[in-house]
């Protein structure tokens, strides 16, 4: 079983360390075998020691610790996908099977294809290495953030109108249906679909002969990512997408 | 009028010697759930069974109830979407509370997707890194978004989408069932077209399995919904088959019509 630590600060992922013989060295100072320049690390903070078929994790008595999970630990036996905290760096442990360790019995070492749940507490110390982003860590609650927007009629008959798209799905087209009614020839009963979902606003082309477009492009059945200022046109209507609340990442 | 046709499959994998994945489908009511178990000795099973079960009883008992595709102007989502987020949050506390007292259940966990189709609509409510795709003519698209590490580093820019396919911390889910009292599902709607086809699946599947692959696999056998499973299944399979593989397929005529108590059809 190779093993390899994935190396960040703060959100970025800064290098992917292969570890291997029987110590691996990590601190400040440049004769370390992983050398982390920043001032919260010590000269010689800690080192990781394979013996047999584990990596032991230990606290070289460094001034400001080593974390494990959020623990501080002195010693730790290194589990697949555990995040070592030293300073605002995170190291996080990863098990890489080798080639022959795939072809052994089931069931003998950690298994790499298990899927494994990381606490959100632990996530967000991951991805945001346990700092407080300038005190706007937002507390995830239960309701998922997604961020609103609204499109205004810029031409057309409707001309000046203003919808919010607070809806999961809103529809525009000829049917009385649609919450946005344009009209035109070969615009469809349902012609296309802003989507609000986590990852942000998409519009899909759904039915009719005359497809939408965005910016002067036409939207197909892949569904287009929507930006504050973009241009939507259909039929005899053009409107501006723009977003009123950016979500915060969670 | 009004058809839905569903076909799930789930398979053992090569590599493991027993079936973490669960899978119900319900097409006279008109919903799927998929779950895909982890924990030791045979948690994984106990919690995706569990996911799988409550969600589905809860569902039967609940969408009876209501009128179909009513929008609730607070949320801005469907009453049908509200409820399988209900639904998933009732299995989630039930299984958090098993896993707790028993001590051989302890730190089970699992992901979750379910599927609710009503009227000329669908919602996939899901937690973790079990996906739903839609095939919509040529374009094979995502329905749900990974809540796995990985996905957040590609959110947030860090990671290309090729990156994340070759890298080792792929299977660092950030969301699951059972490991919180609380729980936060992502409920996305979706119109649906004649012929389209809803795809769910573990990650025993896209692990391994490249989304083109699975694309051509869905535009070739489609019209066979069994034939179209078993090839994924087998794709997976010959790829190494790492872990447990579960499909669900869904396809739905236009305006499909689930079956409404009596109580609904007067005076919903």
């Amino acid at each position: 079983m190779a093993a390899r630590l994935i190396l960040k600060f703060k959100e970025n992922v800064i290098s992917e360390i292969p570890i291997s013989g029987e110590e691996t060295t990590i601190g400040r100072k440049e004769a370390n075998d992983i050398h982390i320049d920043n001032l919260a690390v010590s000269g010689h903070h800690a080192r990781i020691l394979n013996i047999g078929k584990k990596a032991i994790l230990e606290d070289l008595g460094s001034t400001n610790g080593t974390f494990i999970n959020g623990a501080k630990v002195t010693k730790h036996v290194l589990n697949h996908g555990d995040q070592v905290l030293l300073g605002k760096h995170t190291l996080i442990y990863v098990e890489v099977p080798d080639e022959e360790v795939a072809n052994a019995p089931e069931g003998q070492s950690a298994d790499m294809d298990k899927t494994m749940v990381i606490p959100r507490r632990d996530k967000e110390a991951l991805l945001t290495n346990g700092q407080q982003q300038q005190g706007e860590e937002k507390k995830s609650g239960t309701a998922p953030a997604m961020p609103l927007a609204g499109v205004q009629i810029i031409s057309g008959p409707t001309h000046g109108r203003m919808f919010e798209l607070g809806s999961s799905l809103t529809s525009i087209g000829k049917a009385d249906s649609c919450k946005i009614q344009v009209k035109g020839w070969f615009v469809g009963r349902q012609a296309a679909v802003l989507t609000r979902r986590p990852n942000g606003y998409h519009i899909t082309y759904l039915e009719g002969f005359t497809k939408p477009k965005v910016n002067g492009e036409a939207v197909g059945q892949e569904p287009r990512y929507l930006n504050g200022g973009d241009i939507i046109e259909i039929g005899n209507t053009k409107m501006e997408f723009f977003l009123k609340e950016e979500a915060r990442a969670e | 009028m009004s058809d839905l046709e569903m076909f799930a499959l789930s398979d053992v994998g090569v590599k493991r010697n027993h079936n973490e994945d669960y899978v119900g489908i319900a097409p006279s009511h008109g919903f799927a759930v998929l779950a895909d178990g982890m924990g030791g000795h045979n948690a994984g099973e106990v919690a995706s069974v569990m996911a799988v079960d409550i969600t589905m009883r809860s569902l039967k008992e609940s969408l009876s109830k209501i009128p179909m595709a009513e929008h609730d102007p607070e949320t801005g989502f469907t009453l049908e979407s509200i409820l399988a987020r209900k639904a998933v949050i009732l299995a989630n506390e039930t299984i958090y509370k098993t896993s707790g007292e028993r001590p051989e259940c302890a730190g089970m966990g699992t992901t979750i997707v379910v599927a609710v189709l009503y009227d000329d609509r669908l919602t996939a409510v899901h937690v973790g890194d079990s996906r739903m795709y839609r095939l919509r003519g040529d374009y094979l698209t995502y329905i749900t978004e990974d809540h796995s590490l990985i996905q957040e580093q590609v959110r947030r820019g860090l990671l290309t989408a090729d990156d994340a396919r070759n890298s080792a911390i792929k299977n660092l889910v950030t969301r699951a069932m059972g490991v919180d009292p609380e729980v936060e599902p992502d409920i996305v709607e979706d119109i649906v077209q004649p012929n389209d086809l809803y795809l769910m699946c573990s990650d025993g599947l896209t692990d391994v399995v490249p989304d083109e692959a699975i694309r051509l696999t869905l535009r070739q056998h489609g019209k066979d919904m069994r034939a179209a499973a078993s090839h994924l299944i087998q794709l997976a399979n010959d790829a190494g088959g790492p872990d447990n593989i579960s499909v669900i397929l869904i396809r739905a005529g236009k305006n499909y019509r689930r079956k409404q108590s009596l109580m609904s059809r007067l005076f919903g």
